[in-house]
C-alpha cells in the first residue's frame, strides 16, 4: 500500500523540527504541524483525519513534560490515532511512560535513522488500521450473526463458513423454533466426524423452545444390547437382576429438550419399535411399566449409515426410517468444503486470523493439510491431526512451527498432488469447471482469495445469477457488499478472475480486461 | 595491599603514610591507566586546581562506584569528623584513624563530606544543561540529526550533498550548534583536568580539534564530510559526553 496517503501530525515547539521532519520524509508522506498543546487541540477538533501524531513531550521553556498529558487527551478522545513520541528525552523511564500511556513507540531524536524511523511510522499506521479493520470486521460478523441469529453453544462451536454450513446452521435454528411442530424429528447424516454431535448440540442451543431444557447424547453402539431398552426407555425397580431402583431412562433425563440419538442405526429391534411408539404417541414404556409415560421430546437422530441400505436388508423398520427422517440434514465431508478447514485451523490451533497460520504452519504442511489431504475422518480426524502435530512440534522435534515431520503418518504419505475441489453437484455441471488450485502458482493470500471466488462463482451459477439470493447463501450482508468484497479482490488478485466465468458474467463493470 | 591517593602531588600523604605502611600498605599516587586493584583510595579534598580548590568528592566516588567498586572510597581534609561521614579522614585528629578504618566499606550508598570548594558536580551540571538555555546535549542531538538527515536524503533520495544542505539550512542552524558546543567546552574543559576520567576528556577533545575544519568550512565539503567521518565521529562524540552526563545525573 501507498505511504504517500498517510497523513501525520507533528506536534513540537521548534519550528526547525518540523521543517527537518517535512523535508526528510516529504516523498513518503503528507505533515501537518502543531507548535503547542492548544494548537493541537484545535487541530483535532478541526480534523481529526491524521494517521499518525508525533509529540514531542516538552512543548514550551518550563521543561515539563506536558506530552504526557496530552497522550492521555488523544488516547481519551481520538482513540484511533495513534501516537509516536520523538523526544530529545531517552531514559528508559521516560519511554516507558509514554507506551504506558498508550503511545505506540518512543523515538529519540538524536537517534534518527531514515529507514527506521519510517518503518516505525508505517508500521504504527498500518497496525491501527488493521486493529480498525479487524474491529470492523468482528463488528460485522457479529452484526451478521445477530442478524441469522445463531450462537454457538459453549465448548461445542459449529465451526465453517462455506455456503452449505451458512445454509446447514440456517435451517438448523429453523428446525428448533418450528412452533407449528416442535417435535419436528431431524435425521443428521454424513460421515463419520463429520459433526454431526456438533449440529444436534447447535440445534438444540438455538432452539428458543427447548434451550433451557436439558440436552441428552446418547451413542447407541457404545451400550451393551441387553441394557439398551432400559438406558433409552428406563426401568422399574427390579425389572432386572442390577436394577435395585427404578432407573430413569434417556428419554426422560431429555424431557422438554433433545434427545441426541447417535447411530440410531445401530438400534436393536426392540428399541426400535418402542422408538417409532414414542414418535407416535410421545410415549415411552419404562421396561416393567404397564403405564406409559408421556414426554415432550424432540428427537435428533444421526447415523453414518445408509438407512435405505439397512431397511433392505431388514436391519432397520421402514416405518421408523420414515417415520424419523421428516427432517433430513446431509452434512458434506470436509472435503467438499474445503474452506472451511481454514476456520478449523484457526480454532483448533487457537488463533485469531488467517495470516497468523503462516507463523504456525509451514508452507508445506498447509497446503498439505488445506488442498490435499482428503480428510477421511473429517473434522474429528483434523482435530486429532493437529492434536497430535502440536504434541510432537512441541514435546518430540521441539520445532519453531509445526512443519513436515510433525503431523500424522497417514497424511504426509498420502498420494502427493492429490486435491479435491468442488462439490458434487457442480462437479456434475459438465460444461462447468475450475481448474485444481495446486495446478497454479499461488502464494496464501491468493489460495485464499482463489477460495473465496470459487464460492461466489459456485453460488452464482446455482442461484442463477440472482446477487441477492447469492448474498444470502454467502451470508454476505448484501449485494452491494457482495458487489464489494469482489471488486476488493479484483484489485488486488485480477489475474485469478479468468478462472471465474460467473463472476465475470455477471458483474462486467467490474472484472474489466482493461484492468 | 594498595593504598592509592590523589592529588598525586599533595603533600598531606606524609599525613596518613606511615599509619598505612605500618600496616603493610604499599602507597601510590592515582592513575586512571593503571589497572592494578587499588584497596583504598584517598582523596583530599578540596582538591587545589586552576587557582581554585575544588571539591570534586561526588564525582570520584562515583568514578569508584562504575569502575572499582570494590576500593575502600575514603576522603581526608581538615574539616572536623562528622560521626555521620564514615569514610572522611580528618588530619588534625589522626588518632581516630582506626576508628574510621574499622568502619570503613567498599559501596555505593553513601555521599561524600562536602569540602566546601568550588562544586563541580554542580558546574559540569552546568555545562551540560546550559544557563537556562538549550543543554549540550539536545544542542548536539539537533546537530547530528540534522547531519544524520543530510547524509540519509543523499543516499535515499538521489539529492546531492549541496542541495540537502540548503533544504536543510545547515549553513545556518549546524554551524552555530557546533560553535555553541565548541565554546561551551572550552570554556569547562579545563575543570576537567582533576577527574578521573581523562580518557573521555582527551576523546571529545580530539574529535573537536579533528572536526573543526568542516565546521569552520561551514559544512560545505563533501568531501571533507567523508573523509573525516563527520557523523560516525559525532556519534563517539555524543557517547562521550552521555557518559560525562552519567556522572552527574
Amino acid at each position: 500500500m501507498s505511504t504517500k496517503n498517510y497523513r501525520i501530525l507533528i506536534v513540537d515547539d521548534a519550528p526547525e523540527f518540523h521543517k527537518d521532519i517535512r523535508y526528510a520524509f516529504r516523498k513518503t508522506f503528507v505533515f501537518e504541524g502543531a507548535l503547542s498543546t492548544s494548537a493541537l487541540k484545535k487541530k483535532l477538533n478541526d480534523d481529526d483525519k491524521f494517521d499518525l501524531i508525533l509529540l514531542d513531550l516538552v512543548l514550551d521553556k518550563s521543561k515539563e513534560k506536558v506530552g504526557f498529558g496530552l497522550i492521555d487527551f488523544v488516547v481519551e478522545h481520538y482513540p484511533e490515532i495513534p501516537i509516536i513520541v520523538v523526544t530529545a528525552d531517552h531514559k528508559i523511564a521516560t519511554a516507558v511512560e509514554a507506551m504506558k500511556r498508550g503511545a505506540k513507540n518512543f523515538l529519540p531524536k538524536d537517534n534518527y535513522d531514515h529507514n527506521y524511523w519510517k518503518k516505525t511510522f508505517v508500521e504504527a499506521i498500518e497496525g491501527q488500521k488493521n486493529k480498525k479493520e479487524n474491529k470492523a470486521l468482528r463488528a460485522e460478523i457479529k452484526e451478521i450473526k445477530a442478524q441469522m441469529g445463531y450462537r454457538n453453544p459453549p465448548g461445542y462451536p459449529f465451526i465453517g463458513n462455506s455456503p452449505q454450513m451458512n445454509l446447514l446452521r440456517r435451517s438448523l435454528k429453523n428446525v428448533g423454533n418450528y412452533e407449528e411442530d416442535p417435535d419436528l424429528t431431524v435425521l443428521i447424516t454424513g460421515e463419520t466426524g463429520v459433526g454431526k454431535g456438533m449440529a444436534a448440540r447447535f440445534l438444540h442451543f438455538n432452539s428458543e423452545l427447548r434451550r433451557e431444557h436439558p440436552f441428552e447424547e446418547i451413542h447407541i453402539s457404545n451400550i451393551t444390547e441387553s441394557l439398551l431398552e432400559s438406558t433409552l426407555f428406563g426401568a422399574k425397580k427390579g425389572t432386572y437382576t442390577d436394577a435395585k431402583e427404578d432407573v430413569i431412562g434417556r428419554f426422560q433425563l431429555a424431557d422438554k429438550g433433545v434427545l441426541f440419538l447417535d447411530e440410531v442405526g445401530d438400534l436393536n429391534a426392540r428399541s426400535q419399535l418402542k422408538l417409532l411408539e414414542f414418535l407416535n404417541n410421545k410415549t415411552i414404556h419404562p421396561l416393567g411399566m404397564i403405564k406409559g409415560v408421556v414426554l415432550d421430546v424432540q428427537i435428533v437422530a444421526a447415523t453414518n449409515k445408509n438407512l435405505e441400505e439397512e431397511v433392505k436388508k431388514g436391519n432397520f423398520r421402514i416405518d421408523l426410517y420414515h417415520r424419523i427422517k421428516v427432517v433430513h440434514y446431509e452434512i458434506p465431508p470436509l472435503r467438499e468444503r474445503r474452506e472451511d478447514i481454514v476456520d478449523l485451523l484457526l480454532h483448533f490451533l487457537r488463533l485469531d486470523r488467517v495470516n497468523q497460520l503462516q507463523d504456525v504452519l509451514t508452507e508445506k504442511v498447509q497446503r498439505r493439510l488445506l488442498y490435499e489431504y482428503p480428510w477421511p475422518g473429517n473434522v474429528r480426524e483434523l482435530e486429532n491431526a493437529i492434536s497430535s502435530a502440536r504434541f510432537q512440534q512441541k514435546m518430540t522435534y521441539k520445532t519453531e512451527k509445526i512443519d513436515w515431520q510433525c503431523i500424522p503418518r497417514e497424511i504426509r504419505i498420502h498420494e502427493e498432488g492429490s486435491v479435491y475441489v468442488g462439490s458434487s453437484a457442480i462437479d456434475a455441471i459438465p460444461e462447468y469447471s475450475i481448474p485444481a488450485i495446486n495446478t497454479l502458482d499461488l502464494n496464501f493470500a491468493e489460495q485464499n482469495a482463489f477460495n473465496t471466488l470459487k464460492s461466489i462463482d459456485q453460488a452464482l451459477l446455482r442461484m442463477n445469477g440472482v446477487k441477492k439470493d447469492v448474498a444470502e447463501m454467502l451470508n454476505i450482508k448484501s449485494s452491494d457488499s457482495l458487489r464489494y468484497l469482489i471488486k476488493k479482490h479484483f484489485e488486488k488478485h485480477p489475474h485469478l478472475f479468468t478462472h471465474f466465468s460467473e463472476i465475470k458474467k455477471r458483474f462486467p463493470n467490474i472484472v474489466t480486461d482493461e484492468n | 595491599m594498595t593504598l592509592s591517593y590523589y592529588p598525586a602531588n599533595t603533600n598531606l600523604i606524609k599525613c596518613i603514610a606511615p599509619f598505612f605502611r605500618s600496616r603493610g600498605f604499599e602507597i601510590i599516587p592515582f592513575n586512571e591507566d593503571n589497572k592494578q586493584v587499588i584497596d583504598v583510595f584517598v582523596l583530599f579534598c578540596p582538591v587545589p586546581y586552576l587557582n581554585s580548590f575544588i571539591s570534586c568528592e561526588r564525582l570520584w566516588k562515583r568514578y569508584f562506584d562504575r569502575h572499582r567498586p570494590k576500593t575502600i572510597f575514603l576522603t581526608a581534609g581538615f574539616l572536623p569528623r562528622d560521626k555521620e561521614f564514615r569514610q572522611y579522614i580528618d588530619l588534625l585528629s589522626m588518632e581516630d584513624l582506626d576508628e574510621v578504618m574499622e568502619e570503613a566499606r567498599p559501596g555505593k550508598s553513601w555521599i561524600p563530606i562536602d569540602s566546601g570548594g568550588l562544586d563541580l558536580f554542580a558546574l559540569i551540571n552546568r555545562f551540560l544543561d546550559g544557563h537556562g538555555e538549550e543543554s549540550v546535549l539536545a544542542v548536539f542531538s539537533d546537530l547530528l540529526r540534522i547531519l544524520q538527515m543530510v547524509h540519509d536524503d543523499v543516499n535515499h533520495s538521489g539529492t546531492t550533498y549541496e542541495e540537502a544542505l540548503e533544504a536543510l539550512q545547515v549553513r545556518e542552524r549546524v554551524v552555530k550548534k557546533w560553535a555553541l558546543l565548541k565554546y561551551r567546552w572550552a570554556y569547562y574543559a579545563p575543570y576537567f583536568g582533576c577527574l578521573p576520567f581523562h580518557s573521555i576528556v582527551a576523546n571529545i577533545d580530539s574529535i573537536i580539534h579533528l572536526l573543526n575544519p568542516f565546521f569552520a568550512n561551514h559544512c560545505e565539503s563533501a568531501k571533507q564530510f567523508k573523509e573525516l567521518a563527520v557523523l560516525p565521529n559525532l556519534k563517539e562524540l555524543k557517547q562521550s559526553l552521555q557518559e560525562v552526563r552519567e556522572y552527574v545525573h
